[in-house]
């Protein structure tokens, strides 16, 4: 399961961080690292980026860059 | 002297830290990325030491542009030699800031930690043990509120210690392990396996501290429940979001422009402003002109209808760009910028763009430059040419003048603002069409993406308004005092002599001895009807038109100001109501008005015919109409200037984004092309209506 498979509302703990080696980084850089756990809170009205909430702060990212974060 | 930077993540502080610091006002906004280059300033408390300001950074390994300022600085890569480090950490969100901390002391470079936004900490009811954290990272922790300026001296008096005693963090074990484990990665597959063991020690790390000595309040535990949350709700709803982003944007136009504000019928606040300083700068230039009537006749001609007419054109619209200003911070500072940019994610990748290219497309309706630069804040290089090269396309202010002209002369008698969305509109559907072109033909392959902090919705402060519309103001001053002032000159300069002028012949053709030649025959006209030709297609192919448009490009402003010097100013139906209005029966008569009866129909011809058109002076100057025949031209002429090359501060701005002049030279290229062909476009259709 990945991150882009929660439903806001829902959440789940990251089991690791997959994708294109900068935004990755990026991702690591920010705190989604295994074990965190992250809350979906919505997704934009359009359908894409969702917002999420991880370590207290809310981050937004696209569906795409969601799906490279694997949930245990 | 002792060097000081200020790192830390984005919308941390750092700024609004520095400008307690130092005295000085450097921009503020609530959201990520606001500062994108470094800024050098001296603390106002002790004189020795120097303050850098940097753009925020998630972390010492380089992501996008601007933060790579801000690690090779951190890192001394750049020969800035810092002395400490003061590392500012947002308290609300402090596992994430305490990565970039990890960081730098790994650096082993001497830092004191200022633990910002400790009135919102508060507020969540969260506990922060300063003193534990502190003994775990051998590292002094003031805890502050930049924004009302508490915690200022403890940390001056902490950065002065540090550089004295010049002690370096703790040197935790983690370190060398992470040394280890980066030295040991030789594979790119290792190497990823390494990025994750990482990040993943030293957020373990943190975890641990944290656990240790924050005891995070109900408000920061409880997801979807603070403040924030709730107001963002309501605006980045599923179903409300994007009316409300229309309404907004529509609110902060009509302040601005609406001549009939919220069908109130009165006008907007910036109209009324404008108003305002209109009739005080026509006093001011009535008391001018009558204290130099005696003058020489050039003297008088270079000051008032040159200098005061200039200066006029541009002075009546600051009011509007102001407010615009006003309300543009008050939006930048409360946190819904990050918002927007969220909501219209999805919209712009459709043209190939990131949600974060909004924010300068916004910035750019208030002035290019700032907005160019900004675009160095988004991470895909092609997302940053593509932004930067459609942010000149923007309305920014100093365009403004030259619509509001055309609309109360060319368009009295259509809507005024139906009108003006009509240019917003314009640039938009423009920017949108040129940046899929650019997609498509030039930047192929790469996707764009959009990861982004979503700051916490927070009250501006009237202080940091004001100080944005200050600046502002200031900022129009200072360019209406210089670049429009040198340009008003040269305009008058070139429009009024030849070569004749200088060697003699003028002074023997005319009466009164005067070397100054006829308009039509001065050096503008000559260089103007060389190019001109080549706008004919757009339905402006006149010199006067035509040097409207070339000294546009050193300020836009200057479009207007050549306009008022080259040009009769026309008249309007209101100025002959008025004028006719003062009459009585017998006078309309004598005029040629039917049975006395004041006719606003008849009115422009018997006001022309009657020569009373500059008391019948045969010298007077044409007015616009004479060149810029109709509307459709009218309206290419507009676009043209919209759309072509900006002035040359923000081809700069564009040079340092693109970096090479090729690069620039094609942006421009791209521009005048589209204004060129949008113009033409605009002139053949309206033309066919
Ligand atoms: N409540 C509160 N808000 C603060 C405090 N300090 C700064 N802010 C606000 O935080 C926001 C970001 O401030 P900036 O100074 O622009 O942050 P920055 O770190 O320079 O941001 P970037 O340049 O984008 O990296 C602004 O809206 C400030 O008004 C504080 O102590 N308390
Ligand atoms: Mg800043």
């Amino acid at each position: 399961m990945t991150l882009r498979d929660l439903k806001p509302g829902q959440s789940g703990v990251v089991a690791s961080v997959k994708g294109e080696g900068n935004i990755r980084r990026r991702v690591l850089d920010m705190g989604v690292t295994p074990g965190t756990k992250i809350d979906v809170i919505k997704v934009a009205p359009l359908g894409d980026p969702v917002e999420i909430v991880l370590r207290g702060y809310n981050l937004s990212l696209r569906k795409e860059e969601a799906e490279a974060i694997e949930l245990r | 002297m002792i060097k000081v930077a200020l790192a830390g993540n984005p919308n941390c502080g750092k700024t609004t830290l520095f400008n307690d610091l130092t005295g000085s006002k450097q921009h503020v906004g609530n959201w990520p990325g606001v500062t994108v280059d470094k800024k050098e300033g001296t603390c106002k408390k002790n004189k020795e030491i120097k303050i850098l300001d940097l753009p925020g950074t998630y972390s010492l390994s380089p992501y996008s542009a601007e933060e790579i300022v801000a690690g090779e600085t951190i890192t001394n890569k750049n020969g800035e030699n810092i002395d400490v480090v003061l590392n500012i950490i947002d308290g609300t969100s402090i596992e994430r800031n305490l990565y970039l901390t990890l960081q730098i002391m790994e650096t082993g470079i001497p830092m004191v930690i200022a633990l910002n936004m400790m009135d919102e900490v508060e507020a969540q009811g969260t506990k922060i043990d300063v003193d534990k954290i502190s003994e775990e990272l051998g590292v002094t922790i003031v805890p502050m509120v930049a924004r009302s300026g508490k915690g200022l001296a403890e940390v001056v008096k902490a950065i002065e210690e540090v550089a004295a005693s010049k002690s370096t963090p703790k040197n935790l074990p983690i370190f060398g392990e992470i040394k280890n484990i980066e030295l040991n990665a030789k594979s790119d597959e290792e190497k990823e396996e390494a990025e994750i063991s990482v990040a993943d020690i030293r957020y373990k790390t943190i975890d641990d501290i944290v656990s240790k000595t924050v005891k995070k309040g109900k408000a920061a535990t409880e997801v979807k429940n603070t403040k924030s949350d709730k107001i963002d709700k309501i605006l980045t709803n599923r179903f409300l979001g994007i009316p409300i982003f229309l309404v907004i944007m529509f609110a902060m136009y009509a302040c601005t422009f609406s001549e009939n504000f919220l069908w109130l019928g009165i006008n907007s606040p910036g109209m009324w402003l404008a108003g305002v300083v209109e009739s005080a700068w026509e006093w001011v230039v009535e008391g001018i002109a009558g204290l130099i009537e005696g003058a020489s006749p050039w003297i008088y001609a270079l000051v008032v209808d040159g200098i005061l007419a200039g200066i006029g054109a541009v002075l009546g619209f600051m009011p509007l760009v102001l407010v615009l200003y006003l309300l543009m911070s008050f939006l930048e500072d409360s946190g819904y910028m990050a918002r927007v940019a969220f909501i219209l994610d999805r919209l712009f990748r459709k043209f190939g763009l990131s949600g974060r290219s909004f924010i300068p497309l916004l910035m750019g309706i208030g002035c290019g430059v700032p907005a160019i630069m900004a675009t160095r804040t988004l991470e895909k290089e092609k997302d940053r040419k593509i932004t930067a090269i459609i942010t000149a396309f923007m309305p920014c202010g100093a365009k403004l003048p030259i619509f509001a002209m055309f609309f109360s002369t060319m368009f009295a008698d259509d809507n005024q603002t139906l009108l003006n969305y009509s240019i917003y509109l314009v640039s938009i559907v423009v920017a949108i069409v040129v940046s899929l072109i650019l997609n498509k033909l030039v930047y192929k392959s790469e996707a764009s993406n959009f990861i982004m902090e979503l700051p916490q919705y927070r009250v501006p402060t009237a202080k940091s308004v004001l100080i944005h519309g200050w600046e502002k103001v200031k900022g129009l001053g200072k360019k209406a005092g210089t670049v429009i002032l040198f340009s008003t000159i040269l305009i008058w300069f070139l429009s009024s002599f030849n070569l004749d002028s200088f060697n003699g012949k003028n002074k023997e053709a005319n009466e009164d001895g005067c070397i100054m030649c006829e308009m039509d025959d001065s050096f503008l006209a000559s260089a103007g009807e060389v190019i001109a030709p080549i706008f004919k297609p757009l339905g402006f192919g006149e010199w006067r038109p035509t040097v409207g448009v070339i000294t546009g490009w050193i300020a836009k402003e200057n479009v207007v100001v050549t306009f008022a010097q080259l040009y009769e100013e026309d008249v309007t139906q209101e100025y002959l109501d008025e004028y006719f209005g003062a009459m009585d029966g017998s006078e309309l008569e004598e005029l040629g008005f039917e049975g006395g009866e004041y006719d606003p129909e008849a009115a422009y011809d018997i006001y022309v015919e009657g020569t009373l058109f500059e008391g019948g002076d045969e010298n007077a100057l044409p007015t616009m109409k004479d060149d810029i025949k109709t509307k459709a031209a009218a309206y290419a002429y507009m676009v043209f200037n919209l759309l072509c090359m900006p002035c040359f501060a923000a081809v700069g701005a564009l040079k340092r984004e693109l970096k090479t002049w090729k690069a620039t030279g094609f942006a421009v290229g791209v521009q005048m092309l589209t204004a060129y062909v949008v113009a033409l476009l605009v002139n053949v259709i309206g033309g066919l209506l």
